[in-house]
């Protein structure tokens, strides 16, 4: 009998561990993968229904990239986007502050006159307006991809300029709260090398 | 036989709420993020961030003409000199990186060293995924073969970060990620001479986007951790001296002073790291 409760723990305890792990599992489509490989910036996550997932990465120039989603079964239509993020800083108006200016003698032709130690001749102060500038930080972001849309199931790019970009899984609600694990793929290929293929 | 019905009852209602105490706490985690991109709703949404493994970095970094220099290279005889487990994990970082470059530039001898060395300190950090005796093996027995090593030196790296993140260890994932980073960037600023508006200063500029995210992970992962920890705030610091790249004009990638400023700087930081 002390075995078989043994057993039971055994049973549990590895059914509790399992439950908790999402990259030794692959819910993808082999046909999606193509000759990329995975192993740099792919994730996996647990994630609940009703939940969204933005996974910020970096592309790099010179390189093919292809990404796409999968999930469980159980979280049913998981879709996802890619977006480019723009970032950019902009010259703004800050604030006017007043300043005293000194007034120094002049002659006839507006050339300064100097007194006997070579220094202007201050003849009085003004004041005037000094204006601060400052940046702004703009952000802003546009949809290059979204798989509802799309004819293909994953997003294919020849990237010529680094950059970073956000792909965003969207696991829809369900009427009752569910767990799951997603995939988000991202497989790099080298455009000049012929070394290194997976 | 009664008292195995109450066993097995008792270790169900154990099973369940463990798993929904860890639901919970992937659900709290879910919760903490928020993200500031304007036009876009992106309420209850989890973000993460990636950043480029060194083996990613350094195909990048060979296709831009980089070169391999076994000179600047960090000796893998040192592993043993790293005493508590964040230096240790920093010296994985580097040595991880250090296998990457030899790896990417097919110098097998160079390989094996550093995946000697990563193994002894993996093995003192207790991760059990990644650098086992298996693998050693494979990468013994494939030393001529280029395309295998470049393979089981990324699987071996990748299997850490994932054996990492499954097993929440975030602040070694930081730091491995974060000296390993800065590993890379030393070997490749410092391994050949880098002309302005080459290919190699581009990609040198473009390692803007990865700080960023560098950055950006470290402050969500370690909130409270990001003022006071020396490697943390050293990643803020290059990335304050990267961030002065998005005042340039459109058609000036990185100007001569911004890659001193920049390199001096990433040397120093390697300095720290490797006399720790």
């Amino acid at each position: 009998m002390r075995s078989y409760i043994i057993f039971l723990f055994l049973i549990l305890g590895v059914l509790t561990v399992r439950a908790q792990r999402c990259d030794d599992k692959d819910f993808c489509d082999k046909d999606l993968y193509g000759e990329y490989d995975y192993r740099s910036q792919s994730n996996y996550a647990q994630v609940y229904t009703g939940d969204t997932v933005r996974v910020k990465v970096v592309v790099y120039s010179g390189q093919n990239y292809r990404i796409f989603t999968c999930a469980e079964r159980r979280l049913k239509d998981v879709f996802f986007r890619v977006i480019y993020p723009e970032k950019r800083f902009k010259r703004a108006f800050k604030e006017i502050k007043k300043k005293q200016v000194p007034i120094y003698e002049k002659d006839k032709d507006g050339n300064f006159l100097y007194d006997e130690n070579g220094d202007r001749i201050k003849t009085g102060t003004i004041f005037a307006n000094d204006t601060v500038w400052g940046r702004d930080l703009v952000t802003s972001e546009s949809v290059v991809y979204d798989s509802r849309e799309a004819e293909e199931a994953y997003w294919e790019a020849s990237i010529h300029k680094t950059r970073l970009i956000i792909i965003e899984s969207i696991i829809p609600p369900f009427r009752k709260k569910r767990n799951g694990c997603i995939q988000i793929m991202v497989g790099r290929k080298y455009k000049n090398a012929s070394q290194f293929r997976r | 036989m009664r008292f195995i019905i109450s066993i097995v009852i008792v270790l169900f209602v154990f099973s369940a709420c463990h798993r929904e105490n860890g639901d919970k706490k992937a659900k709290e985690k879910l919760e903490l993020t928020r993200d500031n991109s304007v036009g876009v709703d992106v309420k209850n949404s989890k973000v993460v961030y990636r950043v480029p493994t060194p083996i990613e970095f350094f195909m990048f970094y060979r296709g831009a003409g980089g070169a391999f220099n076994p000179e600047i290279l960090l000796s893998p005889s040192t592993a043993s000199n790293y005493l508590s487990t964040k230096n240790k994990a920093v010296a994985f970082g580097m040595y991880a990186s250090d296998l990457a470059y030899s790896a990417v530039f097919a110098q097998n001898q160079q390989t094996i060293s550093y995946f000697e060395a990563s193994k002894v300190l993996a093995e003192d950090l207790g991760f059990t995924e990644g650098y086992g005796e298996e693998l050693m093996q494979r990468f013994k027995s494939n030393l001529d073969n280029v395309d295998s090593l470049y393979h089981l030196s990324a699987d071996s790296y990748w299997n850490v970060l994932n054996f990492l993140e499954d097993q929440d260890k975030t602040t070694l994932l930081s730091y491995i990620t974060a000296a390993g980073w800065v590993e890379s960037l030393y070997l490749a600023f410092n391994a050949k001479e880098v002309n302005t508006k080459s290919d190699l200063m581009s990609c040198l500029a473009d390692q803007q986007y990865v700080i960023e995210n560098l950055d950006a992970y470290l402050q969500e992962m370690h909130k409270n951790e990001t003022d006071r920890d020396d490697i943390f705030l050293m990643v803020r610091k290059l990335n304050e001296y990267y961030a002065e790249l998005y005042n340039n004009p459109d058609n000036v990638i990185m100007t001569r002073v911004q890659f001193d400023s920049i390199k001096s700087l990433v040397n120093r930081s390697r300095e720290s790291l490797v006399k720790r």
